[in-house]
C-alpha cells in the first residue's frame, strides 16, 4: 500500500509551501483545499516536476460530513496516510461583536472541528505506519493575545493544548505529534501587502512561507513538540516569557 | 471606433497607441501631462489630461470607447515606497475597472508582466497554468498580482477583460526604465568593456516589442473574452544574448566577469552611502536579483488561442540596432 502525506488548506500560502517542501523531499500526497482555489494545478505542477504520487481533493472542511467523505475517498483509492498536516484554517477578520455568527461557527468548525476529527479518522492508519507524525498548524496568536483576533486566537490555543495532550496519549504508538505556530507570512496579496507597511522591526519577524515551511519540516521530522519558525519570532517568544503581564498588556494595547 | 489607452506615455503603450491610430482607430490616450515629449502624436490620437489615481479623469476620457487597453503601471523598482505602486497599479486599475464596468466597455486588455508567476521551476517553462512558487520578489511584482486578482474579481462581475503577461520587452520605442536590452544595445555599440556578475547562465525570455502590440490588437479583435495569456518570444541565457548583440553589433566589446555575490554587496554598500546623502540609489540588491533570476517561458497558450507569432531572437534584435542607430 502507497504511504501519504495528508495536508488540508494546501493550495495557498503556507500549505502551499509546506506541500511543495514534502513533494521535495519525496513523499506522496494527498492536498485538500476550497474549490476554484489553485488546487488543481498545483496538483498539476506536483505531478510533473517531483516523482511523486498526488491525490487531489477540491472540498470545504468545515462539515463532519465532507471530512467523512475525504477518509472514505481515500481509503477507496487504496491509499494510507503516514503523515497529517492539519493546516487549513479560516483567519480573523476583526472585531467580535462585527463578526457574522455563520463566519464564527465556520471557523470554530474549520480551526478546531476538522483536525480533530480528521485526527481521529486517520488513527488507524498513523498506528500502521508508525514510526508516523500528525503537525497542527497553530500560530504565535495563540501565545499572544490580541484584539480582532478573538476567535482565532482561541481555536489556535486549542490546537496547542490539543497536540500537547494527544502526544502524552498516542507515544506509545510510534505517533509522535508537533504543533508549528508561525508568526506573520507572505501568504496572501492582502498580508504581503500588510506586512510590507509595518515598521522596521515588526517587518524582520515577517517570514515568507517557504521558508517558514523549511523549517518547519526539518524540525517537525526531528519530531520536535512546539514549534516556532524564524529566529525573530523565537526572540519575541523569549520576551514574552520575561516581560511582566502589565507591560505586555500596555505593549498590545495598541495593536488595534 | 474609439478606444481608451491607459500608458500611453510608456514604452509599450506609446507604441501600441501608434499601432492603434495607423488602424484608423481613435485612441484616447489619458496623460498626466499634456506636453509630455513621451506621449504619441497622430492625428487619430487624442490626448486627455488625467490620471488612473483620479476616478472623474479616468471616467470622462472612457466615454464613447468600445474597448479599453490599460497599460500604465508604476514600474520603478528603485522605489522604495510601497504606496507609489499600490497607488497606480491596484488603486488606479480599480479606477479604470470601475469606469469599465459603468460604460459598458465591450473588453478590457490588460497590460500586465510575466514576474508575477515568479521564477522558472528548474528548466520548466512558466505557463499560464504554473502557480507560483515563491514569495513575490519586490512591491512591482505583489502589486501586479493584486491588480490581477482585481482584474478576475471584476470579470465575475460580467466585465470582459484579457490579461497579457508580458516577458522582457525590447525594440524600436522610448527609452524607459522598460526596456533594459536597448540600453544593453547602446552599451555594446559604445563601451569598450561591460562589468557583469558571473551568473550569465540565468536564462529569461526575451519579446520583440511590435510582437506584444501585436498580441493586444489579436486579445482586442479576439472571440474570447476572459483569459490569461503569457506573450513571450524566445529564451536565451545572458550569454547567448550577449554573443548575439555582439555579433549584430560588431562589437569589440570585453565582458568582465565579476563574483556575483561580491557586485551584491558592493551595491549594497553603495545603496547605503546614496541613503545617508539622499540620493537615489543606482542599483540596488533586489534589482539585481531581479535581474538575475531564470524567467524561462512558453507563449504556446497565446499561439493557439490568439493566432499569436512571435519574431525571432536574432531578427528583432537585428531590427531594433537599426533603429537606434537612426535615433541615437
Amino acid at each position: 500500500m502507497k504511504l501519504y502525506t495528508l495536508i488540508t488548506g494546501a493550495s495557498t500560502g503556507f500549505g502551499k509551501s509546506l506541500a511543495i517542501e514534502c513533494a521535495n523531499q519525496g513523499m506522496n500526497l494527498i492536498i485538500v483545499a476550497l474549490p476554484n482555489s489553485g488546487l488543481i494545478e498545483l496538483g498539476e505542477f506536483l505531478k510533473s516536476n517531483f516523482n511523486i504520487k498526488v491525490m487531489v481533493f477540491e472540498m470545504d472542511l468545515s462539515s463532519k460530513k465532507n471530512c467523512n467523505l475525504l477518509y472514505d475517498e481515500v481509503k477507496k483509492r487504496g491509499a494510507s496516510v503516514k503523515h497529517l498536516i492539519n493546516n487549513a484554517g479560516v483567519l480573523s477578520r476583526g472585531y467580535f461583536e462585527d463578526l457574522p455568527e455563520d463566519y464564527v461557527v465556520t471557523q470554530i468548525n474549520v480551526n478546531v472541528a476538522t483536525p480533530t476529527l480528521l485526527t481521529k479518522l486517520f488513527l488507524e492508519d498513523f498506528k500502521a505506519n508508525a514510526p508516523s507524525g500528525i503537525l497542527n498548524v497553530s500560530s504565535m496568536a495563540s501565545f499572544f493575545h490580541l484584539p480582532k483576533k478573538q476567535v482565532y486566537s482561541g481555536t489556535k490555543a486549542y490546537l496547542l493544548s490539543f497536540s500537547k495532550s494527544l502526544r502524552k496519549e498516542i507515544k506509545k504508538y510510534g505517533i509522535w505529534v508537533s504543533i508549528v505556530c508561525p508568526g506573520g507570512m507572505n501568504t496572501t496579496t492582502a498580508l504581503c501587502l500588510q506586512n510590507r507597511r509595518l515598521g522596521w522591526l515588526s517587518r524582520t519577524s515577517i517570514l515568507d512561507p517557504e521558508v517558514a515551511a523549511k523549517e518547519t519540516l526539518k524540525k517537525f521530522f526531528s519530531k520536535k513538540e512546539v514549534i516556532i519558525p524564524g529566529a525573530v519570532n523565537k526572540i519575541f517568544m523569549f520576551l514574552d516569557s520575561v516581560i511582566p503581564t502589565a507591560i505586555k498588556n500596555k505593549l498590545t494595547a495598541n495593536a488595534v | 471606433m474609439k478606444v481608451l489607452l491607459t500608458g500611453a506615455t510608456g514604452y509599450i503603450g506609446h507604441q501600441l497607441a501608434l499601432a492603434l491610430a495607423q488602424r484608423n482607430i481613435i485612441v484616447h490616450a489619458l496623460v498626466r501631462d499634456l506636453n509630455s515629449i513621451k506621449a504619441p502624436i497622430h492625428e487619430n490620437i487624442l490626448l486627455f489630461k488625467g490620471n488612473i489615481c483620479d476616478y472623474h479623469s479616468t471616467a470622462k476620457a472612457i466615454k464613447e470607447c468600445t474597448y479599453v487597453f490599460h497599460a500604465a503601471a508604476y514600474t520603478n523598482l528603485k522605489c522604495r515606497d510601497v504606496d507609489n505602486f499600490y497607488n497606480t497599479n491596484v488603486l488606479g486599475t480599480e479606477n479604470v475597472l470601475k469606469a469599465a464596468l459603468e460604460y459598458k466597455i465591450k473588453k478590457v486588455i490588460y497590460t500586465s508582466t510575466l514576474s508575477v508567476y515568479g521564477p522558472s521551476y528548474k528548466d520548466k517553462p512558466i505557463t499560464e497554468s504554473q502557480p507560483r512558487i515563491a514569495s513575490y520578489a519586490n512591491d512591482y511584482e505583489l502589486t501586479k498580482s493584486m491588480s490581477e486578482e482585481l482584474v478576475k474579481r471584476y470579470a465575475k462581475k460580467g466585465l470582459y477583460s484579457i490579461i497579457l503577461n508580458v516577458s522582457k520587452v525590447y525594440g524600436p520605442g522610448l527609452s524607459t526604465y522598460s526596456n533594459g536590452v536597448n540600453r544593453l544595445i547602446s552599451i555594446f555599440a559604445r563601451k569598450d568593456f561591460l562589468i557583469v556578475p558571473n551568473r550569465l547562465r540565468s536564462t529569461s525570455n526575451y519579446v520583440f516589442v511590435n510582437d506584444v502590440v501585436n498580441a493586444h490588437l489579436l486579445a482586442m479583435e479576439s472571440d474570447i473574452n476572459n483569459g490569461q495569456y503569457i506573450i513571450g518570444g524566445e529564451n536565451a541565457s545572458y550569454k547567448h544574448l550577449f554573443s548575439l548583440i555582439k555579433e549584430l553589433t560588431k562589437s569589440n566589446i570585453r565582458i568582465v566577469r565579476l563574483h556575483y555575490g561580491f557586485v551584491k554587496a558592493l551595491f549594497s554598500l553603495t545603496m547605503i552611502i546614496q541613503r545617508v546623502i539622499k540620493l537615489v540609489p543606482s542599483i540596488t540588491p533586489k534589482v539585481l536579483d531581479s535581474l538575475f533570476v531564470n524567467r524561462i517561458s512558453s507563449s504556446d497558450k497565446a499561439k493557439k488561442e490568439l493566432n499569436y507569432k512571435a519574431t525571432p531572437l536574432s531578427l528583432g534584435l537585428k531590427e531594433t540596432i537599426q533603429y537606434l542607430k537612426l535615433t541615437s
